[in-house]
């Protein structure tokens, strides 16, 4: 794993934004006030044309807005030059926008190359983030259309971080690709985020990604009105109102239940009993429920890591995951 | 004289006619693919311009080729100068409009991704635009270059170089020794070194477009 690079995030602060297209009896947003905190990953959700984009490009002012301020890291981002200032934001796009012309290792390096990198830091910061995607490094010689469309989106992440930005926008990142696909882009986003620490704003339509990826997830009205902004966890504990609860949908209790790792769990010691299921203290109680169902025990083995030479490290027990969806129980 | 005694006996003024005529043709394209795809660029991002442009050219195009050739004699005198002008003026449309609307159809994805990075309007233009509108100007071009090669053959009218020199001589002294070899020499040739010139330009277009966007 190469070396996690550079510049950590920078709080984003929006007050009082509002954006009004020509022509439109309706602002497309209005009067959305939010801090974003540095390296934290925020998802905006919320439903079509409620102005998600729009919000989040008022952030690189591809969209300049209407009135209110939006500050980085404290700086009022309409003092900044909008190029210079796009420069330290990494931006990805829905439509993936690859350059179809170019290489993948100038799609990647089109930046630095505009920054004045030398060509070997250009081939080695292009190597080092193909391999931060899990991308062959061969890959670097090939166009974008040889390559699928997960694959492409992978590119779009590296190329967006490829300045080492210290913000990064993502609209509908995943949107384009089937579940499994989409389910497996973001365990690496979740990892790589780890290792980078970015400031990320996330959009989706999709409620079970934003309680997957967010810190905190914005719940959006039309005009971006912000219905409930908290952690993903409180906001399943509490909706704030019906329009929030309609997003979490049916299964709320499950849901919560996914956001809980084992990990944080309050374990029982392990009982002496042989043949009881296993499983691993990266999974959810939500994986332990499904294996309690599953294998007919209301008792699950935890280990300390996957497979079978694993150390048990205690035990769980049906009650304890009724206790941990009720909510306390797991919270450290 | 049968047309192959004509062909062999002629052979070195043909050859010369043929390699003028390639030249003024080439040489208008050049100058044609510097104003239009410059026209292009000036005026793509508004509609009205771009229109302008287009109306413009392409009015160009209806005038007949002999009241041009005319006009022009009064600035440029007689020769090559008037057919290079003229030969201009006639390949601007194609250029001018596939210049347009390739720069306009480019992907707004890809516009917006090369904006968002923090790439100048003019980087977008030169690293994005223009590469990705390359292979439908270049259709331009070779549309142009058909069009002026057979208008080239009129520029003997004021004395230009080229193959319309046989045609001309031919049909000024027609039903004389050789004119119908002249006429058949000056079309058949005109057609050939088309047929030519494009595939040479299929060539050219290959060369110059990138692997990722080839057909
Ligand atoms: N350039 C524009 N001119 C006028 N109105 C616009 C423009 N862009 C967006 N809008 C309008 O502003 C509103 C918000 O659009 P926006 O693209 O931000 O929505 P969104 O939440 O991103 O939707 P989706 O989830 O479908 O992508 C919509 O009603 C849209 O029609
Ligand atoms: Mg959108």
């Amino acid at each position: 794993m190469p070396e996690p690079t550079g510049r950590p995030g920078e709080t984003i602060e929006l007050t009082d934004v509002t954006k009004r297209y020509p022509g439109q009896a309706e602002p497309a947003v209005e009067a959305v006030s939010m801090v974003i905190p540095a390296g934290e990953v925020v998802v905006l959700v919320g439903p079509s044309g409620c102005g998600k984009t729009t919000t989040m490009k008022m952030i690189n002012r591809l969209i300049e807005p209407t009135s209110g301020t939006i500050t980085i890291g404290g700086t009022d981002v309409l003092t900044l030059d909008p190029d210079q200032h796009r420069r330290d934001i990494g931006y990805v796009i829905q439509q993936i926008g690859l350059f179809p012309h170019k290489r993948i290792e100038d799609n990647i390096g089109l930046m630095p190359k505009v920054l004045g990198w030398s060509r070997s830091r250009i081939r080695a910061r292009v190597a080092e983030l193909l391999e931060l995607v899990g991308l062959p490094a061969d890959y670097a010689r090939r166009y974008p259309r040889e390559l699928s469309g997960g694959q492409q989106q992978r590119v779009g992440v590296a190329r967006a971080l490829a300045a080492d930005p210290s913000v990064m926008l993502m609209d509908e990142p995943f949107g384009a690709t089937d579940p499994i696909t989409r389910d497996h882009l973001q365990n690496e986003f979740l990892r790589l985020q780890r290792e980078v620490r970015k400031t990320i704003v996330f959009v989706t339509h999709d409620f079970d990604e934003a309680l997957k990826m967010g810190d905190r997830i914005a719940v959006l009205r039309p005009r971006s009105v912000i219905a409930q902004y908290d952690t993903p966890e409180a906001i399943l504990a509490a909706p704030a109102d019906d329009y929030v609860a309609s997003f979490i949908g049916a299964g709320g209790q499950l849901k919560k239940l996914a956001l809980l790792r084992l990990r944080d769990v309050e374990l029982a010691p392990a009982p002496r009993a042989e043949g009881l299921p296993r499983i691993a203290v990266e999974a959810t109680a939500r994986d332990a429920l499904d294996l309690m169902l599953g294998e007919g025990s209301d008792v699950v083995l935890v280990t300390d890591d996957f497979g079978d030479d694993a150390t048990v490290i205690g035990s769980l027990d049906l009650r304890m995951v009724m206790g941990a969806a009720a909510g306390e129980a797991g919270n450290p | 004289m049968t047309f192959a005694e004509y062909l062999r006996e002629n052979w070195i003024t043909i050859v010369n006619d043929t390699i003028l005529h390639f030249d003024v043709t080439l040489g208008a394209i050049a100058i044609a693919v510097v104003i239009g795809v410059g026209l292009g660029m000036l005026t793509y991002r508004h509609s009205t311009l771009a229109a302008l442009a287009t109306t413009t050219t392409g009015a160009f195009l209806t005038v007949p080729s002999v009241a041009l050739l005319g006009v022009l004699i009064a600035p440029f005198g007689l020769g090559v100068l008037p057919v290079l002008v003229a030969l201009v003026v006639y390949a601007l449309l194609p250029i001018t409009r596939n210049t347009i609307v390739g720069l306009q159809e480019v992907d707004p994805a890809v516009v917006e991704a090369g904006r968002g990075m923090g790439l100048s309007r003019t980087r977008v233009l030169w690293d994005l635009r223009l590469p990705l509108a390359w292979p439908v100007i270049f259709a331009g071009v070779r549309v142009s270059t058909q069009i002026i090669i057979g208008i080239a053959a009129i520029g003997a009218w004021v004395q230009g170089p080229g193959l319309g020199n046989q045609i001309f001589d031919g049909l000024g002294r027609f039903g004389g020794a050789n004119s119908l070899n002249q006429v058949l020499t000056g079309t058949l040739g005109i057609i050939l070194l088309a047929l030519l010139f494009d595939l040479a330009l299929a060539g050219v277009a290959r060369l110059t477009t990138s692997r990722g966007i080839r057909a």
